[in-house]
């Protein structure tokens, strides 16, 4: 990446997290209450404010609170499409839906099940994309052989990398 | 009678029982020097290799299958529920998974950020292990080889 991509690729994760807490003052809130109980504990160095919207996320699903995990959703649906940066998506891909899937994921199927649907369809794509990564099935998000298709096209791909590199 | 149900539920055992090697100082085997020949016992813990190099090499292997271990604190449990992917395929699941792919396929699928994460990961580990100096010995193994295998995979 050079340094003119991640200048902006920085500015936009932080415009992400600024409109995120104009939009959800209580998701601000919580973050705020919250940040300093984990800096004893060496939450992220990258992103903590990632992992602090994966625990007020949580609280929230394993409560069904559904409209308010809807609505932090969409936001984060919307601002995918409308970011044109491939890093800004890695980012949010790694940081954010990576960590809330394993996590729920080891919460119980029914809570995975509950966020997939939720999910719009640029987000789904990032799950998909850390799915073949680790070649796991995330429950409800892919289609009847979508998955063993996918892996396929993915082995082959990456046989290609490998050559490039 | 144990029964490892797959690779990975036996190198999850393997890894907490696996003695130290026997040229290494350790509680469980004595020095080779001391002790008196003991009669061989066919045990998979106790089929280690001989030289100490193969030794860690066959650890670091067992620690990249090993599947996430089931920790008593709370917030070691917190931490392996996000280092670890359900039903995974291939490996562990583990982040060190996703940065040994990363690393494989010349960052170009994910950029570095599988790496960055392993980092966050280590940090946390690192933390909690100089936070709980008295928690279980378990719950310690079981960070420490989280930790280990995470360490190895940016290797």
């Amino acid at each position: 990446m050079t340094d003119i991509n991640k200048e902006e690729t920085e500015l936009s994760i932080k415009i992400f997290f600024d409109n995120a807490y104009s939009n959800f003052p209580e998701l601000k809130t919580y973050i705020d209450n919250n940040l300093h109980q984990y800096e004893d504990e060496g939450y992220s160095r990258f992103y903590p404010d990632f992992q602090l919207i994966i625990d007020y996320l949580t609280e929230k699903i394993l409560n069904s609170e559904n409209e308010i995990i809807k609505k932090i959703l969409d936001y984060i649906e919307f601002y995918l499409s409308k970011t044109p940066l491939k890093e800004v998506k890695n980012r949010i891909q790694v940081f954010f839906f990576d960590t809330i899937v394993n996590r729920l994921g080891n919460k119980g199927e029914v809570y995975i099940r509950k966020f997939i649907s939720m999910l719009g369809p640029e987000s789904r794509q990032l799950c998909k994309n850390e799915d073949l990564i680790y070649r796991a099935e995330t429950a409800g998000l892919w289609a009847e052989g979508e998955f063993d298709k996918a892996l396929s096209e993915f082995y082959k791909k990456n046989i290609e990398l490998k050559k490039d590199k | 009678m144990l029964v490892h149900h797959n690779a990975y539920q036996l190198a999850s055992f393997l890894l907490v029982n696996l003695p130290n090697h026997p040229h290494q100082t350790g509680d469980r085997f004595e020095s080779k020097k001391t002790s008196a020949p003991t009669p061989v016992v066919q045990h998979p813990i106790n089929d280690v290799p001989e030289n100490p190099v193969s030794h860690e090499a066959m650890k670091t292997d067992l620690r990249a299958m090993m599947e996430k271990p089931v920790a008593q604190d709370p917030k070691l449990a917190s931490i392996m529920d996000d280092v670890y992917k359900e039903n995974a395929r291939v490996g562990s699941g583990s982040t060190g998974d996703a940065v040994r792919h990363e690393l494989k396929t010349g960052e170009k699928v994910g950029g570095r950020d599988h790496y960055q994460k392993a980092n966050d990961s280590i940090n946390r580990l690192n933390k909690w292990l100089n936070n709980n100096p008295s928690a279980s010995k378990i719950d310690r193994m079981a960070a420490e080889n989280v930790l280990k295998d995470l360490l190895n995979s940016k290797e």
